[in-house]
Parts: C-alpha cells; sequence; structure tokens
C-alpha cells in the first residue's frame, strides 16, 4: 500500500525541481497540432518564439537608372546619361551576383563617355568590364565603342593570372565578380589584372564584400558581422527549406541567435514530433515522440540536455508502480502457498 | 468501491472455512450392522443383550446413546487393537475434556420395537434417521470415535475427572463399535465403526467382554 500511495504520488516525478523556473525559448515548426499548445513542465518556463517574417527586399534602384540612363543616352543627354549611371553601385550589384546590372552599367557609361568625348573614361569603363570578367550586352553601344570594350577584353584575357587570398570566416562561400561561388575560405584564387568584386556569404554572419585591385593587394580579409536576429532566422529558414538539418551546428547557432536566448527547443511536428535542445548554440539533446507528447518530449530534452536532473530510479513513478506490482504478486503468492482455510468437521450417525 | 470490495475479499478470505462432514455407519456397510450391537446376553443367551433395555409394556427400547471422540494424544497408530494399545500403553489416549470436549450423550432414547429379532437394525435405523449431527466440530487432531448404547443415564456420564471423562459403567453397556484412528481434519464422507467380538470367541460372554473393553477404553489399555 505504502508503494502504491509513493506511486501515486510520484506521478508527475519525484525529482527536485529548480528553485527558479528556468527560461527556455520554443521554437515550433512544421504541423502545429501534432506539437499543440506549449505544455507546462515542472522546473522550465517555456515561451515560445515566433520565427520573424522575412524582410523585405529593398527597392530595385538599379534598373530604373539604366532605363533612364539608355533613354537620356538615345536621346543626345549624355551628362544626364552618365549622372544616372554614377547612380548605380557596380560593386553592389556584383555582390549580389547581378552581372547584367554590372555589365550593362558600364557598357553603357563607356557608350555615353565615349560619345561624350571623354574616351578615358569610357576605355576606364571598359577596361573595368574586362577585367571583372562580364560580357558585352549585344546592341546596347554602338560598334566604335564595342571595339574599345573588345580591345579591353582582349588585354584582360591575355593578361597573367595574379593570385589573390581571400581571408575571413573559416567556410564562408567565395565568390568573385559576381560569379557562383569559387571556394571556401580561407582560399587563393588567380585572377585576371584589375578591379575585382570579392564577396563572401555564409550562414550566421552579413554578407561582406570589398572590391579590390590586382596586383596593387595579394591578400584581402573580409570580416563578416554577426548576423542580426532577423538574418539569422531568414537564413536558418532557408537552411531549412533546402533540406538542411534544423539543428545541426550552423542550424542551432542560428536558432540561438534570433530566439536570443541561450535555451532553444526546437519542436518539428509532423506524422511524430520531433525536437531538439539548443544550449549556448550548440545541440545539444534530440529527441522523437508520439503527435501530442510534446510536454514529455520536452522534459526528455531537458534531461539529456543537462538543463534538469533526471530524477534517480527510486524518485520516478514507474519504480513505485513496478514496486508496488511486486509486493503484490510476492505477498499473494506467499498467501497462496501459505494460507490454510480452517477446517471445521460434524460428525453425525 | 474499490475499498469495499478489497475489504470484503480480505474479509472473506479471513473468514475462509472448510467445512466437512462425516457419517458414523454403525457396521462395515449399509446393510450388516456391527458385532458391537448385536451381542447376546450372556445371562439370557437367547436374547439380544440391547434387549434388556426394551419395555414389553410399550414396545419401545429405551436407552442412552454416547458418542466419544478419544484423543490420541498426537500419535496415529494404525487401525490394529495391538497397535492402538502399544501407542495408547502410556496412558497418552484419554477423553481429555480440553482435547475432545465434546461427548454426546442422549438418555432420551426411545426406539419403537417392531420384531425383537431385528432389534439392532431398527435401532440403527432409528439412530441414522434422528442423530444427523452429534459433534458440531471435531479436534484437529488424530482420534478414535466410538459409539456406545448403554443405560447409564447422562447425569452420571457427563462428568469431568482430573480433566477427562467420566469412564462408563461396564455393567450397563448394551453395545459398542469403535473407529479406525483418524484425522478428522483429513476425513470427509462415511467412517465406519466396528468391534472385533469375533477374535475373541464365539460365545456371548466373549462378545460382552470385547463389548466392555471397548466402553471402557481407555480405562483399560486393551482394546
Amino acid at each position: 500500500m505504502m508503494a502504491l500511495a509513493a506511486a501515486v504520488a510520484c506521478a508527475p516525478g519525484c525529482a527536485a525541481t529548480p528553485r527558479h523556473a528556468i527560461p527556455i525559448a520554443v521554437v515550433v515548426d512544421g504541423d502545429r497540432a501534432a506539437v499543440g499548445a506549449l505544455p507546462r513542465v515542472g522546473g522550465l518556463e517555456l515561451h515560445e518564439v515566433a520565427l520573424p517574417e522575412p524582410p523585405a527586399q529593398p527597392a530595385d534602384t538599379a534598373a530604373p537608372a539604366l532605363v533612364r540612363a539608355r533613354g537620356a543616352y538615345q536621346s543626345g543627354d549624355l551628362d544626364a546619361c552618365r549622372r544616372e549611371l554614377a547612380a548605380v553601385d557596380v560593386a553592389a550589384a556584383l555582390a549580389r551576383g547581378d552581372r547584367d546590372t554590372a555589365a550593362t552599367a558600364l557598357a553603357l557609361d563607356a557608350g555615353c563617355a565615349w560619345a561624350n568625348r571623354a574616351p578615358a573614361d569610357a576605355r576606364a569603363d571598359a577596361a573595368r568590364l574586362a577585367s571583372l570578367g562580364l560580357a558585352l550586352p549585344a546592341g546596347l553601344v554602338p560598334p566604335d565603342v564595342e571595339a574599345v570594350i573588345g580591345d579591353a577584353i582582349t588585354g584582360a584575357g591575355s593578361a597573367a593570372r595574379v593570385p589573390l587570398a581571400i581571408a575571413g570566416a573559416a567556410g564562408a562561400r567565395a565568390s568573385v565578380d559576381g560569379n557562383p561561388p569559387a571556394c571556401a575560405v580561407p582560399c587563393t584564387l588567380a585572377l585576371a589584372p584589375g578591379e575585382h568584386v570579392v564577396a563572401v556569404d555564409t550562414d550566421g554572419f552579413v554578407p561582406a564584400a570589398q572590391t579590390v585591385r590586382l596586383p596593387d593587394i595579394a591578400a584581402v580579409q573580409l570580416a563578416q558581422q554577426p548576423a542580426p536576429a532577423a538574418l539569422a532566422a531568414q537564413q536558418w529558414r532557408a537552411r531549412v527549406a533546402r533540406g538542411q538539418p534544423a539543428a545541426d551546428a550552423t542550424g542551432a547557432t542560428l536558432l540561438a541567435r534570433f530566439a536570443s536566448a541561450p535555451r532553444v527547443v526546437y519542436l518539428h511536428g509532423d506524422a511524430r514530433v520531433a525536437g531538439e535542445l539548443v544550449v549556448d548554440g550548440k545541440l545539444v539533446a534530440s529527441i522523437d515522440r508520439e503527435r501530442g507528447d510534446t510536454a514529455d518530449a520536452v522534459r526528455e530534452l531537458a534531461y539529456d540536455g543537462g538543463v534538469l536532473h533526471r530524477p534517480a530510479v527510486w524518485q520516478r513513478p514507474w519504480f513505485w508502480i513496478a514496486v508496488a506490482g511486486v509486493a503484490v504478486v510476492a505477498a499473494g503468492t506467499i498467501v497462496a502457498v501459505t494460507y490454510t482455510p480452517s477446517i471445521r468437521t460434524s460428525v453425525g450417525l | 468501491m474499490t475499498r469495499e470490495v478489497l475489504l470484503a475479499a480480505l474479509a472473506a478470505l479471513a473468514s475462509c472455512e472448510v467445512d466437512h462432514h462425516v457419517r458414523l455407519l454403525l457396521g462395515p456397510n449399509e446393510d450388516t450392522i456391527s458385532s458391537g450391537f448385536t451381542c447376546h446376553d450372556p445371562d439370557a443367551p437367547a436374547n439380544l443383550l440391547v434387549e434388556r433395555a426394551y419395555d414389553p409394556a410399550t414396545g419401545t427400547f429405551a436407552g442412552t446413546l454416547v458418542v466419544d471422540v478419544v484423543d490420541l494424544g498426537g500419535v496415529f497408530p494404525s487401525c490394529l487393537a495391538e497397535d492402538i494399545e502399544a501407542s495408547c500403553g502410556s496412558a497418552s489416549c484419554q477423553l481429555l475434556v480440553a482435547d475432545a470436549p465434546t461427548r454426546f450423550c442422549d438418555d432420551t432414547l426411545r426406539v419403537p420395537i417392531s420384531d425383537l429379532a431385528d432389534a439392532p437394525r431398527e435401532l440403527e435405523a432409528y439412530l441414522d434417521a434422528h442423530y444427523p449431527t452429534v459433534i458440531a466440530d471435531a479436534p484437529h487432531r488424530p482420534v478414535i470415535l466410538r459409539v456406545v448404547i448403554t443405560q447409564q443415564a447422562c447425569a452420571d456420564i457427563q462428568v469431568q475427572t482430573a480433566g477427562a471423562w467420566a469412564p462408563l459403567d461396564p455393567a450397563s453397556v448394551l453395545g459398542c463399535a469403535y473407529s479406525c484412528p483418524l484425522s478428522l481434519d483429513d476425513a470427509n464422507g462415511t467412517i465406519s465403526v466396528g468391534l472385533d467380538t469375533t477374535l475373541a470367541g464365539s460365545s456371548a460372554t466373549a462378545c460382552q467382554e470385547a463389548v466392555d473393553v471397548c466402553a471402557e477404553f481407555p480405562a483399560k489399555p486393551q482394546l
């Protein structure tokens, strides 16, 4: 009976709970119905963190400027043409991989400069376009300008390559002149002499880019700032969408970053509920449970991750239930073996 | 609700009792009466001993029925008289009040007899019909059951002397039979009582002497 009473008393767990509840951020993903409402778990203070919406894309100012510049060029307003093109950030376009915009801006500026009797500027644009490895947009500028650009491209193609060492956040993807990533930092690339835009990008950091001129420098250090919460959430969401683990080393870092909490539980609802606990940006525990069994999932994650002390065997309700069962069976066996009913015998004739 | 069921189960377990009933058969089978009740009277060899208690005026037998439980002192001899004598030789066999507090006695026995020659059988039939229970709760030790028909009054029989029932008066005994040693806890059904009168001889005297020894037991350690 005592064992049964202990089992009932220990039903929610007999382990000592911390004096103050430990705050844990919870990120819920997937089928919300499988996870349900946030459970109450002794010793933990759960609060859900919503995934921030992706930030709005900045307005594209380059394309309208190119349209206006082209109109000015065609109408002969060459100053206006160059003024519009000056507002186009070629390096930024290359950093985000928009090589067409960069090529159009440089070729058009070369055309405007050539027509405006500034051949030096036109040749500079041509040399820049050539060193960046951009293709000449067809039909954009007259043949004489095309010839200038073609000469520059030929010259750049025949020039000896110069090595450029790129350093920064280890593992970051490095790309040059808006091309697809060429290597993982740290790495060294052989590039044509002239201007180049080196960009690095990796999850957990803000992308960085720098314009360099070869062979003036042989190495470039691209420092990346840690991604703010909104960017971290965007990168984490993109990783999950690509099928990458939600809480691997990078995913865990992103979770901690956008949840802005040292302890984060990530719950993904599906046919079952998958849970992962991230502490200080590192994955420390994973679990898989039936749909709706969220409280147990969170509690086990806390135990496995060391956030809560797992109760000793004798502090668990099932221990006492088992003890009670064994005691009942033992008592029943003893009674069955040793019990002798009293016999009352009457005698008659 | 659960608690009530549990308590009821525990109460039933605690009060669990097995009831046995033993019927004493006055002979080896239903059709044969023990020779302990069919001795002839040595003083009138033509008559049965039980006829001493027959009243021709009323045509009834008037006597006393005594059923004793003889405690064997914890030993368990076989049914042989010699074995019983050996086991009881140390006077361990007694009609101890403490061990066998029940001595059944009924001196109001009045049995109509229609045929004197068949008086023992009619007497047996009457006893069968009127004494379904003579001992309500038998002791849990090895015992011998004894059935005696006598002319003594119960007032003389149900007397305790030094913690034991008073021995029966052989001069008043009309018939006697006893069972083999048995443990009544293990018994259930019919048990025969009898008396080996034929071993003592075929005469009425020998038969009566055997009945006397039976009735005196365990005062005399030989049956």
